[in-house]
């Protein structure tokens, strides 16, 4: 779809430079390739319906386990999720991590490990905290992980890995002992966390990042956010160490001159991590009289922060980078 | 960008452009589009500065709030002012400012309308999505159009909810964004009002299915007990799987598909079979139908807004209190069978 998008936005731009007569535009769009050829769409459909299956089936043993049938015993259904989770693996053996009918048995399977301690869970009330739980999951299917190599199989281990760290932050007072402030120790694990896989993945996926990009955006997501809430909690929580804004600013410098040729999303979401930073500082010292003018100012302050993003962008866009 | 300069050569070679290549191709500067992420980097901006806008007016004259009219004038002449600021000057921190601007001014006319309606009034909601839907058509402000159409869908919402209209919603916004991104490339002189006309429409459409979720009853804003109020609740869902057939059966003859031939017949059966089995989770054909849309116009960004969309519609389906986990189970396991068996069929029936 890369391809065909690039001749998109190339035919967007004739248009828009009214290059291209209107009657012409049916014609022009399609010798520039932009619509699929119905084998491109049969790829397509294949892979889609593949993925909505497997996933609507894994779903349903989930939601079955979850309604706890008293009719069915408790071997009954340790004895269905097994099977379902054996048959999940050997299908993944048989046609391997190179098809994408492989993959996706790969996927199905590491979501029956989670049916799986669920079950457990369910069965012997062991009385093991929900973060336990996802933590394992996510410990469990780490092969699986990186043998399929598929991006979707990726952001579910990152999202248990992550949800295992907000819960257990949320299940234990003394998250971390004295170290850090509670919440403050959350988000430095979570921007750590997502910050390493995601510099494991740039390193791992040189040469072919593309094919990965949305993965690597949305994980690059996760860690902005966090370390921007830091950056904010650094400004307006008295119990959150100014030595975080520090960092904030190291990995400001940092992320832009990784991604200053390469990612213009990227660089659009540091801009906005800085927005909002400097927004903050602004509202600490502009706002505390709460006058008529401090508003007035914050907000001519905004659209120029704004200003400046967008013309810096646009300038690395026309540069080439996107 | 590279692209453009090769296809406009391959277009002269066949004859649809005439005259020397523009000289911002020859030179490689050749674009003049933003990416939709710098467009909601300014959006999110746009609003924020606006609120504090608001925030000032609201400090400085604060008798303003309690007078209607004053409001309404105050918020048409600062509407006004934008419009002219965005069509005559071209530099980025006025247009900036005056997308702030017009979304303050929207505020204090919303303001002035609230408090002169009588609290069951339905003009200020059909009213204001004509206002809206006017302004998305008129702004020269790509953001402000987007902010203006989502904005229309929300207002049309809550006015179709109070005439016990509702499950209408989903499949008519559906259609409208679904025509506009079919024919975004021909429809109208400018491409990007017919894009972020369709932006706006099918964001505000996504969301409201989404809110609609965490409320007592799947389909109501208010409540309110309308002429077709006693309408199931699938009837809405069953159109939006009609709205999504109809997409497919277009992209799929697009592409060169012929009907009568056997593939064609199987696709057909395919597009219908993946329209039912949407049926039980609330807009997943909605959002099913923007992928589809997105991979076809290989736009990106709708395609994964669709994907995004669907696996939350999914995963609310779990949450549906009116069935139970038995039912839903049984359900998915159905469309799971159904979608592998057509799988098999398409790989069969390849070449």
């Amino acid at each position: 779809m890369l391809e065909r998008a690039r001749q998109r936005d190339a035919l967007i731009e004739l248009i828009k430079r009214g290059v291209v007569a209107r009657e012409q535009r049916s014609t022009a769009a399609a010798l520039a390739g932009i619509e699929p050829t119905p084998e491109q769409w049969r790829v397509f459909a294949e892979r889609s319906l593949l993925l909505l299956g497997v996933l609507a089936l894994a779903t349903s043993l989930c939601f079955f386990i979850a309604y706890n049938w008293a009719l069915l015993g408790r071997l009954g259904k340790f004895m269905l999720v097994e099977l379902a989770l054996a048959v999940a693996v050997l299908a993944a053996l048989r046609i391997g991590p190179a098809q994408a009918a492989g993959r996706v048995s790969l996927l199905a399977a590491s979501l029956l490990v989670g049916v799986l301690l669920g079950l457990v869970g369910q069965t012997y009330q062991t009385g093991a905290d929900p973060w336990q739980l996802f933590f394992s999951w996510a410990v469990l299917i780490t092969p699986w992980v990186w043998v399929s190599r598929s991006a979707l199989h990726g952001l579910l281990w990152l999202s248990l890995l992550n949800l295992s760290l907000i819960l257990a932050q949320a299940q234990s007072a003394a998250f971390l002992g004295a170290l850090v402030h509670s919440q403050t120790a959350l988000v430095v694990l979570l921007f750590g966390l997502n910050t390493a896989v995601l510099w494991q993945a740039e390193v791992g996926l040189a040469g072919h990042r593309h094919a990965y990009l949305w993965a690597l955006r949305l994980i690059a997501i996760a860690a902005g956010v966090a370390l921007t809430m830091l950056a904010v909690f650094a400004l307006h929580d008295p119990r959150t160490a100014p030595a975080w804004l520090i960092l904030w600013l190291g990995w400001c410098v940092v992320f832009g001159r990784t991604y200053y040729g390469r990612d213009l999303f990227m660089l659009a979401g540091l801009c906005l991590s800085i927005i909002v930073v400097l927004t903050s500082v602004l509202w600490r010292y502009l706002l505390d009289a709460a006058d008529a003018m401090g508003l007035f100012v914050m907000a001519i302050l905004i659209i120029a922060q704004a200003t400046a993003a967008a013309t810096w962008l646009r300038q690395r866009y026309k540069a080439g980078v996107s | 960008m590279k692209a453009a300069p090769m296809l406009w050569q391959r277009l002269h070679a066949a004859g649809l452009v005439a005259g020397p290549q523009p000289g911002e191709l020859v030179h490689g500067n050749a674009n003049t589009q933003t990416p939709w992420f710098i467009n909601l980097l300014l959006g999110f901006c746009g609003w924020l500065a606006a609120m504090f806008l608001l925030g000032f007016v609201a400090t400085a004259f604060s008798d303003l709030s309690d007078q209607p009219a004053l409001c309404l004038i105050a918020g048409t002449l600062s509407v006004g002012l934008a419009f002219i600021l965005l069509s005559r000057v071209r530099q980025i921190f006025v247009d900036n400012l005056a997308l702030a601007l017009s979304l303050a001014g929207q505020c204090l006319v919303a303001w002035g309308c609230v408090q002169i309606a009588a609290p069951q009034a339905l003009w200020p909601w059909w009213g204001g999505a004509l206002a809206q839907l006017l302004l998305a058509l008129l702004m020269p402000h790509p953001v402000h159009r987007m902010l203006s159409a989502f904005a229309a869908g929300w207002l049309l919402a809550i006015w179709m909810d109070a005439l016990g209209l509702t499950l209408f919603y989903p499949p008519i916004v559906l259609l409208a964004a679904a025509l506009l991104w079919l024919n975004e490339l021909k429809l109208i002189a400018h491409v990007s009002r017919a894009t972020t006309l369709a932006w706006g429409l099918s964001l505000a459409m996504l969301l409201m299915l989404f809110v609609r979720r965490f409320e007592h009853t799947p389909y109501s804003l208010f409540n309110h007990a309308g002429a077709w109020s006693g309408l199931p609740a699938w009837l809405g869902e069953s159109l939006c799987a009609v709205v999504m057939l109809f997409v497919l059966l277009v992209l799929l003859r697009r592409s060169g598909l012929q009907f009568a031939s056997r593939s064609g017949c199987m696709s057909m059966v395919a597009a219908m079979l993946a329209a039912i089995v949407t049926l039980p989770a609330v807009g997943l054909s909605s959002a099913l139908t923007l992928v589809a849309l997105g991979f076809a116009l290989a736009n990106r960004a709708l395609f994964g807004l669709g994907v995004l969309a669907g696996l939350i519609f999914l995963s609310s389906y779990y949450y549906l209190l009116s069935v139970s986990l038995l039912h839903k189970s049984v359900t998915l396991l159905l469309v799971g069978l159904v979608v592998l068996g057509l799988r098999l069929a398409l790989r069969r029936a390849a070449p």
